[in-house]
């Protein structure tokens, strides 16, 4: 289960509270600037494609420029998962639970075939890997690749800052 | 080498390249024949089984082994019964230990002797043998149900506020 | 290395669960460590959270259409296992490889040899807490990567060895840039020792630690750097010399210690060996097809003749062997891959015990672990 964290819980009674009067959206984009522009990522790597997301936060492309660059070892401390590599069904589980004890608000970017589909693990009578992490956990953004060029990444975490910045969350309709 | 003494004589014809010497041994002589190895200064390289079910009823087990010094791999073919266990090796070489679960998990192939014969790459509790010729699909109980469960919708990610 | 009498009493001792996701398992290792106190007193790798299954894959796609597997098996020196693959293959079907295609696939693989093991010193050297090599060892790797996807056309997991030769030649310019880079690498050799091998925080950490004994290496199979770094001059490129790398003047470095500096060491000086070899790979580049004319590369559909053959190459983490069984099919009857570095953690539950719950981090990271590779 996520955690609706103390200051969300006090929004939510101050919004009630002042409803008839005044709307609290200015407040709401002004935090979802901040928390697009601080995106804290998840330490972890599952195959391939790891590799090119620590190229990502490596020198020639430095993810600081995105303020996405603080790699969080621990999921209490992370708001961002991104998926890097093969899932398999041994890891699943794994991966959820994680999932499960970040706080929220939280997003997630699945990186490379195998978090999509499957990728090229995928045949008829496979036995050994997930079929995407969309089968046990939401995924805001997508990014194709086998593995996806750290600039590929690039692209999917300002696709999601994007989103955070609109205010869209999973969950409710826009 | 010589100290193996007689093998066990070919039970088929299917050639092996790759290795300075490639020998049958039967499987009661194979703990005493890896021994012999061990002692000559050779290391674990590889074990490999592969599944002769269809055609012969067995199992074909590969280990090779090979030296530092002047490399010269020796490899030991095993002409394994599907339903008898294969003595372990493992007190021999350590390596044999994971080689040997692998095999056993895989391929449902018993070894005796082994200290922990347990799933290695498999989860804990799976129930078929992928690698077996047989096997053509996982079962459908094989997924982890609660798994494929959508997410808890809103609470997990608390309204906003538009 | 530290030895108490073993205790019976179960509470003198708890269980330490490190991984699968944890910062220094490098990929999805679990590891199950028993302490007392500090102290690891049994340490069980478990593994198979990245199994994907790849052997059973190769039983179901034609040797062709496994090309692209290969270099996921170990995406860090995945060059080497691609040519192994390919190399594999020719030799059982008695496929021709001109010359060109020959050295050309020594200075990739060597090429990539060293992207591997700079990423493995930056990596390494965050394991123990260092964050500052990470950065300049990437900064080295990515040269190396742009060189080599200019002529492979990816970054990464490179499929670009054909049955009889390669996917596309190296052009023209390609050794003039291949010089550039040796040169950026060399002239960044003397701020690694300085910044690396001559810290104190680092030698202290190093030296003396996680020794492996030869005789260990020998029972779980130990090879590539982590068996050099315990003094035994083992390298698959001299003991069985394949494709061009007997044409090649080369040392294999070793040191005797078996620590955890004495394999930093080692793989430090492999970067060098592999220079050397590129240079007179790149003097000696021979003109000509750099796929034999009329090869079935691989848009045919290829049949091995019935048999078994095992064939290893040297990669980036030691002995890599592919055991291949035909029965005359278009696909494999069996592949097995010989992986190095699933020995080279097996050898853990070994050498960890004694060490400190510090000490296993500096451990596991010197074997240099690739974790896809040992699920497979």
């Amino acid at each position: 289960m996520g955690v609706v964290t103390p200051a969300d819980r006090e929004l939510d009674a101050l919004a009630a509270e002042a409803a008839p009067f005044a709307r609290l959206a200015m407040v709401e984009d002004v935090l979802n600037l901040a928390r697009a522009n601080s995106l804290w990522p998840l330490t972890f790597g599952l195959a391939c494609c790891a590799i090119e997301m620590m190229a990502a936060g490596a020198s020639r492309y430095d993810l600081d420029r995105f303020g996405a660059g603080v790699f969080r070892p621990s999921p209490r401390q992370a708001d961002l998962m991104i998926l890097a590599g093969t899932i398999s069904r041994k890891m699943a589980p794994v991966i959820r639970t994680l999932w499960d004890q970040m706080p929220a608000p939280k997003w997630a970017i699945s990186m490379g075939g195998c978090t999509i589909s499957g990728g090229p693990f995928k045949y008829p009578g496979e036995y050994a890997i997930s079929e995407g992490a969309e089968k046990f956990m939401p995924i805001d953004v997508h990014v194709p690749g086998c593995p996806p060029r750290p600039e590929a990444l690039i692209a999917g975490l300002l696709k999601l800052e994007e989103k955070i910045k609109r205010g869209r969350r999973f969950g409710r309709a826009g | 080498m010589d100290a193996l003494g007689a093998s066990v004589s070919a039970p088929t014809e299917h050639p092996f390249s790759g290795a300075a010497e490639a020998r049958w041994v039967a499987p009661g002589r194979l703990v005493e024949a890896s021994r012999v190895l061990r002692e000559a200064g050779y290391f674990f390289e590889s074990m490999t089984c592969v599944d002769r079910i269809a055609a012969h009823g067995v199992f074909e087990l590969i280990y090779t082994f090979n030296r530092w010094e002047a490399a010269s791999r020796v490899a030991f073919r095993v002409w394994a019964p599907a339903t008898e266990p294969v003595p372990s090796i493992s007190g021999v070489f350590g390596a044999a230990n994971w080689n040997e679960r692998e095999a056993w998990e895989f391929y449902g192939l018993a070894f005796s002797g082994h200290p922990n014969l347990t799933w290695l790459l498999l989860p804990e509790g799976t129930e078929f043998h992928p690698l077996l010729k047989s096997f053509t699909a996982p079962p459908a109980s094989s997924y982890d149900d609660s798994l494929t469960a959508p997410p808890p919708p809103d609470d997990a990610h608390p309204p906003a506020h538009h | 290395m530290r030895t108490h009498p073993p205790t019976t009493d179960p509470l003198d001792t708890y269980t330490l669960n490190m991984g699968p996701q944890h910062p220094s398992t490098h990929g999805v290792l679990r590891l199950l460590l028993t302490l007392r106190g500090e102290e690891i007193v049994t340490a069980e790798p478990v593994i198979g959270y990245s199994h994907r299954a790849h052997e059973k894959m190769a039983e179901n796609r034609t040797y062709a259409q496994f090309l692209p597997n290969t270099s996921r098996q170990d995406y860090l020196s995945g060059m080497i296992y691609n040519f192994a693959w390919v190399e594999a293959v020719e030799k059982m079907a008695g496929i021709p490889v001109p010359e060109r295609a020959l050295v050309a696939r020594v200075i990739l693989a060597e090429f990539n040899r060293i992207a591997s093991h700079l990423l493995w010193i930056g990596a390494f050297l965050l394991d123990l807490g260092a964050p500052t090599p990470f950065l300049y060892c990437w900064d080295d790797r990515e040269a190396i990567l742009f060189l080599l996807e200019s002529v492979t056309g990816s970054r990464l997991t490179y499929a670009s060895g054909r049955f009889g030769g390669l996917a596309r030649d190296l052009d023209a310019d390609f050794p003039r840039r291949a010089r550039e880079v040796i040169a950026k690498l060399r002239a960044r050799w003397p701020e690694y020792d300085r910044l690396i091998e001559d810290n104190v925080i680092f030698r202290n950490r190093a030296i003396g630690v996680g020794v492996l004994t030869r005789d260990q290496c020998r029972s779980y199979g130990v090879t590539g750097p982590t068996l050099r770094g315990s003094g035994v001059p083992y390298d698959v490129r001299k003991a069985e010399p394949y494709g061009a790398y007997p044409r090649f003047e080369f040392d294999i470095p070793t040191r005797p210690e078996g620590d955890v500096f004495a394999r930093y060491w080692v793989r430090v000086q492999e970067m060098r060996q592999s220079v050397r070899i590129i240079e007179q790979a790149l003097d000696q580049l021979p003109g000509g097809p750099f796929l034999e004319p009329g090869s079935i590369g691989v848009k045919k559909r290829l049949k091995l003749p019935v048999g078994t053959q095992y064939y290893a190459v040297e990669s980036a983490r030691g002995h890599y062997g592919i055991l291949l069984v035909s029965e005359g099919g278009a696909e494999p009857y069996r592949a097995k891959f010989r992986t190095p570095s699933y020995p080279n953690l097996a050898v853990l539950t070994e050498a960890m015990p004694g060490t400190l719950v510090a000490d296993a981090v500096a451990i596991l990271g010197s074997t240099d672990l690739v974790m896809p590779e040992v699920d497979r």
